[in-house]
């Protein structure tokens, strides 16, 4: 057996083991292609962000790093029955390595020998220079030629097909608590990013008639922390007044977690439109948030204001523990109760505003977030940023581009997927209920065995 | 690296109001982002580079001014928030500008006559551009005329600059050609209270911070550019006459008032989040409460209580210490000393290989900032 490598429909390597004179190309068992030594698949070199560093202190920090697209010279003979046979099926390679901004760039596909598993990527820019063969030039007019290909390709292989399910139509209740809530465990990921993030195509369907959902919350979590919480107040002070904690909540994550934030969201059963809220933690506090609505909502308070956990060599077992703060903004008395608050650990928290009036629960829209390509005998691989839509469920016709805010759910592993969402007038029901389908794209850096 | 923020674009509405009909997110095409936010501002400017097609660059020369933006952090909070003023785009050689800044729709002439008594022309309008980016005055002046040559005077102003001009030269010259550049620079929607002048004749006085909110509701009346809302505008306490000259802007009436402070000390004041104004006591009043901490072998700023704060997070109207520099006994009141400064602006800049934010003091020195203040 033979490896298998082709790029834009052309084989690289014959599966016979040698080349086929004057051969077709586009079939393995005829390609008269073949590779000579000194091709290794490259893995995609991280570009660090580093922080700090000499002459103020030793080492640097290392706080973000992404992968960039990959340069790989591939040597390659061709055997043709003649010399001009030969120039055109490296003209038949150059025309296949030119799609990118014609149609779809071309794809590279690898299978090693006796593996049952191809990998694939795509190529965005190529050239092929022919070389000199045994002191004679391609000009020369032999009809077994050696070139070189140059191409540059994105970072990762992926797989056909649609992806790996991770949550098949899983339904989520529209609250913290129960049997049914807001969250689900993630299944296991496979890949090379699972611990780097790998990208979701998430499938948001609201199915509880009127619920029309136009803000929807969603996220990549460890964990999340559910308390029940009834503080209250009628007050008509213009100064935060508290109406108590939520009590002492379990953040441990955070010690070895160096890629979670923690973020506080809270349930209130009754709000009106002139009530400030905020949230302490100790001396530092979230920035005051108004609703400006006067039903039961969900207010996010953001990001927490905690210093960082992560190997801190002295900890807390429940290091979050906030006091909530209610002010009137206009001096006539407010009507705040809460119900819950949720503390969670995260890794990705987005915002999503799909479309005024929200998506039409009757008109069965649904909301997307198209994270990787999964198109027919096309590799799953990332676009260059998530982009949501909601589509019309019968066809699945596309209809509104959505605005995202922040950092759309990636897998890590362990992780579960939050939501919770708004209708149009930010209100929040705990009766409404959708189902969401997660879809993985597995990358890998390199080879990818059978994992 | 990626631009890490959300940059959503929203298309402009009827008269130049902002809507949420999303248009796109720029985080993934740009090469290099820089925001700026002053204490007296707020979100001051905005503006992005990137390489696009050439039917891109076309179509955001044709509708891309007053297109509105929100740029989001990671963490989906707000970061900066504005409106798109001029679109730059170098095509090869050729270079396209187009900016909203000497615009002018809605022109009226002050002049006096051949005897000096002083008098101004009914405002002239043009109201396709008004339907397009809102209401945006102008004032002519002349001497020793007449109503009528006033108002031809008037007129040839609207008629120049009722619209959007280009105000790049091409050129046509052998060498590199170069790529398709776009740059779209962005104004914090404070910049738009210099769009209309206002006049008051009362006499009497009132809270500055009360005369603050009755313009921008006056202002929003014509421009509904902004937020109503006064929930975060602090009282400051003090009162003075509500008269305002004639053909004042928005924005001087406002700062006018604002500069007064509280009596005893300066105010702080922008268009923030929501489009809301803000008016917040002024941190240099208590200088030992430290907002943000700094430290020489480290390139991050860090809250009072440690917690890391990101650099497009960071804000000006705080108190700013390097904890490495142990200065003795600075004066009570002193808002720098050694090793701390009050922050008047921020400068947040993102590009492929590097994330930064400069903090800067009040008093302006550097040439940069002066340069990028006179736009």
């Amino acid at each position: 057996m033979t490896p298998l490598v082709s790029i834009g429909g052309i084989h690289l390597v014959n599966s016979s083991g040698t080349p086929s004179a004057g051969g077709v190309a586009t079939a393995a068992a005829t390609t008269p292609f073949s590779i000579r030594h000194g091709y290794t698949i490259g893995s995609a070199e991280p570009q660090p962000l580093w922080s700090g560093g000499p002459p103020f202190r030793h080492g640097n920090s290392l706080i973000g790093q992404s992968y960039a697209n990959i340069e790989e010279r591939i040597p390659i003979a061709v055997l043709g029955s003649t010399h001009e046979n030969a120039v055109a099926r490296l003209q038949e390679l150059k025309r296949a390595l030119a799609t990118t901004l014609y149609s779809t760039p071309p794809i590279l596909v690898v299978q090693p020998t006796a593996s049952s598993t191809a990998m694939y990527s795509e190529v965005c820019s190529a050239r092929v220079q022919e070389t000199t063969q045994e002191e004679f030039e391609a000009w020369e007019g032999s009809a077994d030629l050696e070139a070189e290909i140059v191409w540059t390709r994105a970072p990762f292989f992926g797989l056909l097909g649609a992806g790996e399910t991770l949550l098949s139509a899983t339904t989520f209740n529209n609250t913290g608590t129960g049997g049914t809530d807001n969250i689900a465990p993630l299944t296991t990921g496979a890949g090379d990013m699972i611990y780097e993030g790998g990208p979701l195509n998430i499938k948001f369907l609201p199915t509880t008639a009127a619920s029309d959902p136009e803000t929807i919350y969603l996220a990549s979590i460890a964990s999340r922390v559910y308390q029940a919480f009834a503080g209250t107040t009628t007050s008509n002070s213009t100064s935060f007044i508290s109406i108590g904690a939520p009590g002492a909540m379990v953040g441990t994550a955070l010690l070895t977690g160096a890629g979670l934030k923690a973020r506080l969201l809270a349930r209130f059963s009754a709000m009106s439109a002139n009530a400030e809220i905020l949230v302490t933690i100790g001396n530092q506090r979230t920035r005051g948030v108004i609703p400006g609505i006067s039903s039961a909502t969900l207010v996010d308070f953001g990001p927490l204001p905690i210093p960082s956990l992560y190997l801190a060599s002295v900890t807390t077992t429940d290091p979050i523990d906030p006091v909530m703060y209610v002010r009137s903004t206009d001096g006539n008395a407010v009507n705040v109760t809460c119900a819950y608050v949720e503390l969670l650990l995260y890794y990705d928290f987005c915002k999503i505003r799909t479309v005024t009036g929200g998506i039409s629960v009757a008109d069965t829209f649904y909301l997307y977030l198209d994270s990787f390509v999964t198109k027919t005998s096309y590799p799953a691989l990332p676009r260059p940023r998530t982009r949501a839509w909601v589509y019309f469920s019968t066809g699945d016709v596309m209809q509104y581009p959505c605005e995202l805010r922040g950092t759309a759910p990636r897998y890590f592993s362990g992780a579960s997927l939050y939501a919770a969402w708004l209708n149009a007038s930010e209100s929040h029901t705990t009766t409404w209920a959708a189902t969401i389908t997660a879809t993985h794209a597995p990358l890998y850096k390199t080879l990818r065995g059978s994992g | 690296m990626p631009i890490p923020l959300s940059i959503s674009i929203f298309e402009r509405g009827a008269n130049g109001v902002p809507t949420t009909d999303f248009v796109t997110d720029l985080a993934e095409r740009a090469d290099s982002y820089t925001h700026t936010i002053t204490d007296q501002f707020g979100f001051e400017s905005m503006q992005l580079s990137l390489t696009v097609t050439l039917d891109e660059a076309i179509e955001w020369l044709m509708n891309g001014l007053m297109r509105s933006v929100v740029v989001s952090s990671p963490d989906a909070e707000t970061v900066w928030e504005g409106y798109l003023s001029t679109i730059s785009a170098q095509i090869g050689q050729k270079a396209a500008t187009l900016s909203l800044d000497r615009m002018a729709n809605r022109v009226r002439c002050v002049y006096t006559t051949t005897t000096g008594t002083p008098s101004v022309t009914t405002p002239i309008s043009d109201t396709a551009s008004q339907f397009l980016y809102g209401v945006k005055d102008r004032i002519v002046s002349l001497n020793a005329t007449d109503a009528t040559a006033a108002g031809y005077r008037a007129a040839i102003v609207l008629a120049d600059s009722a619209f959007p001009r280009s105000r790049e030269a091409t050129r046509a010259m052998t060498g590199q050609q170069g790529d398709v550049q776009l740059s779209l620079s962005f104004t914090g929607w404070y910049g738009a209270l210099e769009w209309l002048v206002t006049g008051n004749s009362t006499t009497s006085t009132a809270v500055t911070t009360t005369q603050v909110g009755t313009l921008i509701a006056a202002y929003t009346a014509i421009n509904a550019f902004l937020s109503s809302s006064t929930v975060h505008i602090t009282a400051s306490g003090i009162s003075s006459p509500q008269k305002i000259e004639g053909r004042t802007t928005y924005r001087e009436a406002i700062e006018d008032r604002l500069k007064l402070g509280n009596g005893s000390d300066p105010l702080a004041w922008g268009v923030y989040e929501d489009r809301q104004f803000r008016v917040d006591p002024w941190a240099g009043v208590a200088p030992i409460a430290i907002t943000y901490q700094e430290f020489l072998g480290d390139a991050n700023i860090y809250d009072a209580g440690g917690g890391l704060v990101l650099p497009w997070n960071v804000r000006p109207n705080a108190i700013s210490q390097v904890d490495d520099l142990l200065d003795v006994g600075p004066p009570g009141g002193a808002p720098d000393a050694a090793a701390r400064k009050y922050v008047g602006r921020v400068t947040c800049s993102i590009s492929g290989d590097s994330v930064g934010v400069t903090l800067e003091p009040s008093e302006l020195d550097s040439v940069e900032t002066r340069l990028s203040i006179l736009g």
